[in-house]
């Protein structure tokens, strides 16, 4: 690891078009991650990769925390708008609702302690236990709860990867393209 | 790894382990065990957390092998079919299609879920678990 700086440093000091530019961006890439990856056939039921999460936390990590809720709140509604799905909604909306202040208060307060990857991964469970909490809710069977095991293997490993992803992409892209 | 990893991974491990033992806890019964014990499963279609419709097992598969249940909740279809003594959801018109990729159930507490009809399939040995009836 490079030298941590302080996350209050280290937001970007970009004009007011060019990072309209680059959040429109995000929520693009974000959007067709999404897309892409549903297409994977995962064993699991409602366990998909996550990876599009990669860009809410990248723009946490260049911008900061208002920036990251606009562009995993303005996809979370826009995938809504492009499959209908208030069902896939409502779970997104709760695991979102759980994540996304985790992970800001974990970088904006913990990041001496914590790096991206894990705090990547703490974000990914609270995703998946707001998820499964509204599933359980809205079915009423606590039965899907013998799946946490695997929700949260499985989201300690996707949260990892789109963490370190994160990461690498702050590292090259910032000082580069921003 | 910095400290603070060493202690999140530590919890998340920990919770992991703990999440483990409760769904053995809930999943427990092997495979074919209610078969060769002879215990008779009810197939519960539970709809908004309500049963609409039960089924005895040995009925469905000694009488009707290989045959299928339509099913019209939550705004769309959904077909199961049994096989012996496996419930399998092979047909569905929900967005996602999760509950096709559900593997089949056959053992007691096991669960097919179709979430965007807000279905579940359930199957219960006889006289195990829930109270059936309460007298006063």
């Amino acid at each position: 690891m490079p030298s941590p700086t302080e996350p209050a440093k280290r937001c970007l000091e970009v004009g007011r078009t060019k990072k309209t530019v680059t959040l429109s961006l995000f929520v693009v890439l974000a959007l067709a991650t999404g897309a892409a990856e549903s297409w994977f056939p995962l064993p699991l039921p409602g366990v998909r990769l996550g990876l599009a999460n990669v860009l809410p936390l990248f723009a946490l990590l260049l911008f900061g925390a208002k920036e990251a809720v606009a562009v995993a709140g303005a996809r979370l509604l826009l995938s809504f708008f492009l499959t209908g799905n208030p069902f896939a909604l409502l779970c997104s909306a709760a695991g979102l609702a759980c994540s996304l202040p985790l992970s800001i208060l974990l970088y904006s307060k913990f990041s001496g302690s914590l790096s991206v990857p894990a705090i990547s991964v703490a974000s990914a469970e609270a995703f998946n236990v707001g998820q499964v909490a509204v599933a359980v809710m809205l079915t009423s069977t606590p039965a899907l709860l013998a799946c946490l095991p695997f929700i949260i293997a499985a989201g300690a490993a996707t949260g990892y990867v789109v963490g370190r992803l994160a990461e690498i992409m702050d590292k090259r892209l910032r000082e580069k393209y921003l | 790894m910095k400290l603070g990893d060493k202690i999140l991974y530590a919890g998340l491990s920990i919770i992991f382990l703990i999440s483990c033992a409760a769904s053995i806890f809930f999943l427990r019964g092997s495979p074919n065990d209610g078969d060769k014990n002879g215990a008779n499963f009810t197939l519960e279609i539970v709809s908004r957390g309500e049963i609409i419709k039960s089924f005895d097992m040995p009925d469905l598969s000694e009488t009707e092998s290989g045959s299928t249940i339509e099913l019209r909740e939550g705004g769309g279809f959904n077909i199961l079919s049994i096989e012996d003594g496996a419930v399998r959801m092979v047909s569905s018109d929900c967005p996602g299609g999760d509950c096709l990729r559900m593997p089949p159930i056959w053992s007691d507490g096991r669960v097919i879920v179709c979430l965007p009809h807000k279905l579940v399939i359930r199957l219960r040995r006889d006289g195990n678990g829930e109270v059936d009836a309460v007298s006063y």
